[in-house]
């Protein structure tokens, strides 16, 4: 029997203060994408611009949403709650500052600015991961392979935070030799290395119970853990002085890593009970979909003397896909938390609704088509390198994702008649 | 006044819905044991997932309804982990 009571539940404005910094940050990332469409039709992706609107979804969106769902998650996944509350409280007044002031100095080419910004968020993360490390110690006991996959997911964050921090000293010292492939490490043990590890820790509980899925074997994710753990080790550890075929062995087994990890979600899906997809998990299939795409991608860079419009068009379908991904789950968790903190307390006094009926599925299905129709097309124009499909892509995903946060906010406002 | 019984209970039970996935807890196969033994009823339950926020939720609508029920004077839950709840025990329920 476990010791997860709902007495120490996390407050459920600590999840959803998190949920609503994450929702502002992408509007603003899609505010500002077609602002972007010159640079993306070039495969110009070191441009001030596109590197701050990356940023804003990779920190702001990605990294803000799985802190805020790791508080919640915590108890669930490791069956002991997050360590310090007032931490994570402090750790998101750092970081959203911190983030913003990063991405302004970008904008506005005022290095001194990016460079505080790094300084604010990147304390924030410290302060993270030291509440991530201080929970997993508690739940020492019973550790299995989600535990040791959080616990490689937190050391790769701490290692691309590094990794971020060279790239940017590096724009006043010049010290990289090669700055191309470090902040080729940086991107994909970001994304691999911090944000894939933790989707399957988490993903491995959450999406069984979605789609009340069941007799899954869980080898291929055992084999995505280790194979995305020993690629990102790899980046990691040859960082400062990374070889072609290094670098080659690492991405491959990322590459694996991810193959085996969507092996596993079909698995999940083939087991379920639930035949009929919601308008979240849609989302989130269509995230998987498009990582799919980046993967061919990616297995084109390596073995042809690609454009750069091919590596933009790689790091708009891996940082895109890894976006729909997450957005389809706020669909899922968000409105679960509502349900929980303002109408649990009403049973038995009034019919209670549907966590399902607490917002319009067909405009979640509209936001949720219009932003995947919106990114898909956008990596498509960048391949292209089309600036009109590009600019229609990026004002079609601006509307899904206008509509996502405006629908959710409001729902973080709900209140029981 | 007569007591409710144990099987009585159990069907009462029906009206303590899953918020999330809309059925009842019964035909999810969340309620392992009804036992009613002079007014005093013991219910035995488990959540689909340790670390479920829905157990103070689960509990107050499952002491809700078994205090609705005649002849019911107090009610006990169990919330237990052992056998682990799957999607397996919704067609068992049933």
């Amino acid at each position: 029997m476990t010791d997860i009571s709902a007495a120490r539940a996390t407050p459920f404005w600590l999840p959803a203060s998190h949920f609503a910094a994450g929702l502002l940050s992408l509007a603003v990332a899609a505010v500002l994408l077609p602002t972007a469409v010159a640079d993306l039709a070039a495969g110009r992706f070191l441009q001030p611009r596109l590197v701050a609107i990356t940023h804003l979804i990779t920190l702001g969106w990605l990294t803000v949403s799985i802190m805020g769902a790791l508080c919640q998650l915590f108890p669930v996944v490791l069956g002991t709650p997050l360590r310090w509350v007032r931490l994570s409280v402090l750790t998101l007044a750092l970081f959203v500052p911190g983030v913003l002031v990063f991405v302004g100095g970008l904008l506005s080419g005022r290095s001194a600015l990016v460079m505080v910004g790094a300084i604010v968020f990147a304390s924030a993360l410290v302060l993270f991961l030291v509440n991530a490390w201080a929970t997993l110690w508690r739940a020492r006991s019973k550790r299995d392979i989600t535990w040791w996959t959080l616990a490689g997911a937190f050391f790769f964050l701490a290692a691309t935070i590094t990794f971020g921090i060279s790239l940017a000293i590096n724009l006043s010292t010049a010290h990289l030799q090669d700055r191309l492939t470090a902040l080729a490490v940086h991107v994909h043990v970001a994304l691999g290395g911090w944000v894939l590890l933790v989707v399957m820790a988490v993903g491995r509980r959450l999406l069984p119970m979605f789609l009340l899925s069941h007799g899954a074997h869980e080898r291929p994710l055992r084999i995505a853990v280790m194979a995305m753990s020993a690629g990102a080790l790899l980046l990691s550890l040859f960082h400062g002085f990374m070889t072609r075929p290094v670098f080659v062995v690492g991405v491959l087994l990322m590459g694996v890593g991810t193959v085996a990890l969507v092996v596993q979600v079909v698995g999940y899906l083939r087991t379920r009970h639930r035949p009929q997809l919601d308008a979240g998990l849609r989302l989130v299939l269509a995230g998987g979909v498009l990582v799919l795409v980046a993967l061919a991608l990616g297995a084109v860079l390596l073995v042809t003397d690609a454009p750069m419009s091919v590596v933009a068009a790689y790091g708009a379908a891996a940082v895109g896909g890894l976006a729909l991904f997450v957005a389809g789950h706020y669909y899922k968790i968000l409105p679960f938390l509502l349900w929980n903190h303002r109408y649990a307390p009403l049973v038995g006094k009034r019919p209670l609704p549907r966590i399902a009926e607490l917002f319009d599925t067909r405009v979640a299905n509209v936001a949720g088509a219009a932003s995947t129709v919106g990114m898909f097309l956008i990596v498509g124009g960048t391949l292209a390198q089309s600036q009109l499909i590009i600019l229609s892509a990026t004002l079609l995903f601006a509307i899904g994702v206008f509509i996502q946060a405006a629908q959710l906010l409001k729902l973080l406002r709900t209140r029981p008649a | 006044m007569n007591t409710t019984s144990s099987a009585e209970l159990h069907e009462a039970l029906r009206a303590v819905i899953d918020p999330e996935v809309g059925l009842d807890i019964v035909t999810m196969g969340l309620v392992y044991d009804v036992e009613v033994d002079d007014g005093h009823a013991v219910i035995t339950h488990t959540l689909t997932t340790p670390g479920c926020p829905l157990e103070r939720y689960m509990t107050d609508a499952i002491q809700g309804v078994a205090y609705a029920q005649p002849g019911i004077t107090e009610v006990t839950t169990r919330l237990v982990w052992e056998p682990r709840w799957t999607p397996e025990a919704m067609k068992e329920a049933r």
